[in-house]
């Protein structure tokens, strides 16, 4: 599945690969049945805050097709039944009979769900928190018939699990969930792995834009992406300014459950030493003669971010985001 | 008794008398019936050396069918301890994993809670 760092992103080569793994993976009745247990376990827990999450959503995320026919009017789509009998009593008068398609009801957003499946995620213990993380926004988004929703993980480059054609099912979302190990580590992921997996969503948005303007409808893609914050940020800065020129959307979540253990509780232990907010990064001071130490997400490239430690957190986070955004569009 | 092996000796002594030529032509006779003998002896032995040839070539066979057999008996034991070492090693219950991992969330968010009900009584 995995290709090379260099080669252009394929859409249609990615769905073709990705129905075959699917495939493969329903074959094996005894790895899906585990699959399919353990998504019902992380449904049972992040219940609640995809509920919350759906709800916020539905204020912010406003429909934007129209499908419902309403109204008075003098020309339309469809004869109102009920106005035509006064129609004619009135002498052919009231001739306001008409329905129109005014109100939008039907949400089309397209939303990219990537998860950083990488070895730092299992080492800061993100791995369990980052799936429920993705669970519970599969869960709102399909409660909520947002529009198409598309989930992919970065390893070296952007990897997609479902593409944008494909549908919500429990057995779809059961794969997605088993295709994370949090176990890739190569020589290079750290610098590029964050720079690959952007330059990659860049082209899969400019192709989606394509489609919906073909269509004429509205678009509005943005991704939303579950990771532990640590990358190269430098590289990645190219492609995060490309994507702002293009007005794509994108929410870096950050998970931070600091790797604390109960054993560190009863000891009274520090552990939030491993949270990324007392991460410290070297840069090359401004006149250029020296280094200087300073927080890592002073410099953060991405615009929309959020730190999240509680599963609960979530769904307030990405509201308050979405809602700076589309107030500024 | 006696008067019936005189007689024999008799007709014997009267064989080996005969004449050179009819000797030659008896010696020819027997060379050819030892040809003939020996002919026969020797497709015998060739029918032999031929069964023997064969049955090597079966026994080879057969135990070159039999090593095959083992062979591959041993790769099927050998891929069945495979199988059973890999039966033996843990497997990933990521069900199982998830159940401690929330447990361990749930005894940290306690804990939590403990210090800072602590951290108040002792303002």
């Amino acid at each position: 599945m995995a290709r090379p760092d260099d080669q252009e992103f394929d859409y249609n080569l990615e769905k073709v690969q990705v129905r075959a793994l699917f495939e493969e993976w329903r074959s094996n009745e005894e790895g899906a049945q585990a699959a399919m247990e353990l998504l019902s376990r992380f449904k049972a827990e992040t219940s609640e805050s995809s509920a919350s999450l759906c709800e916020q959503l539905r204020i912010v995320l406003e429909p934007q097709l129209s499908q419902q026919l309403q109204g008075d009017f003098k020309t339309g789509k469809r004869l109102n039944m009920k106005k035509v009998i006064s129609f004619i009593a009135s002498h052919y008068r009231n001739d306001k009979i008409w329905l129109r398609r005014t109100l939008p009801s039907k949400r089309d957003y397209k939303i990219l769900i990537a998860i950083d499946d990488s070895l730092s995620m299992k080492e800061q213990n993100l791995g369990f928190f980052s799936l429920e993380a993705m669970v519970t926004l599969v869960e709102a988004l399909n409660r909520l018939e947002v529009g198409k929703v598309a989930v992919a993980r970065i390893r070296d480059r952007m990897e997609l699990l479902q593409s944008f054609e494909d549908n919500y099912s429990n057995e779809r979302t059961a794969f997605i969930v088993s295709q994370y190990e949090f176990q890739h580590s190569a020589q290079n992921s750290h610098d590029f792995a964050m720079a690959n997996f952007m330059r990659d969503a860049n082209k899969l948005l400019d192709l989606q834009n394509a489609s919906s303007q073909l269509q004429g409808a509205m678009s509005c893609p943005f991704t939303i992406i579950l990771s532990d914050g640590r990358f190269n940020k430098a590289n990645a800065l190219k492609y995060i300014q490309e994507a702002q020129e293009k007005r794509y959307l994108y929410i870096f979540v950050i998970l931070d459950a600091a790797a604390k253990t109960p054993k560190d509780q009863k000891a009274g232990r520090n552990t939030t030493g491993s949270s990324i907010l007392n991460l410290r990064s070297a840069v090359k001071s401004e006149d250029g003669t020296g280094m200087k130490i300073m927080p890592y997400l002073k410099d953060f490239p991405f615009a929309y971010y959020c730190i999240v430690s509680d599963l609960r957190e979530l769904p307030n986070a990405l509201a308050a985001i979405l809602v700076q955004w589309f107030a500024m569009i | 008794m006696q008067g019936k092996l005189a007689a024999d000796n008799i007709e014997m002594d009267a064989n080996d008398l005969d004449a050179p030529e009819e000797r030659g032509q008896d010696d020819q006779g027997d060379n050819e019936q030892l040809n003939e003998a020996e002919d026969h002896q020797d497709e015998a032995d060739n029918d032999q050396i031929d069964k023997t040839d064969k049955a090597i070539t079966k026994q080879q066979a057969l135990q070159q069918q039999q090593r095959a057999k083992n062979e591959l008996d041993g790769d099927k034991l050998s891929e069945k301890d495979d199988e059973a070492m890999q039966d033996e090693q843990p497997e990933i219950d990521l069900v199982q994993d998830y159940q401690e991992f929330l447990e361990r969330r749930k005894e940290v968010q306690l804990a939590e809670e403990r210090n800072e009900a602590e951290r108040m009584e002792v303002d």
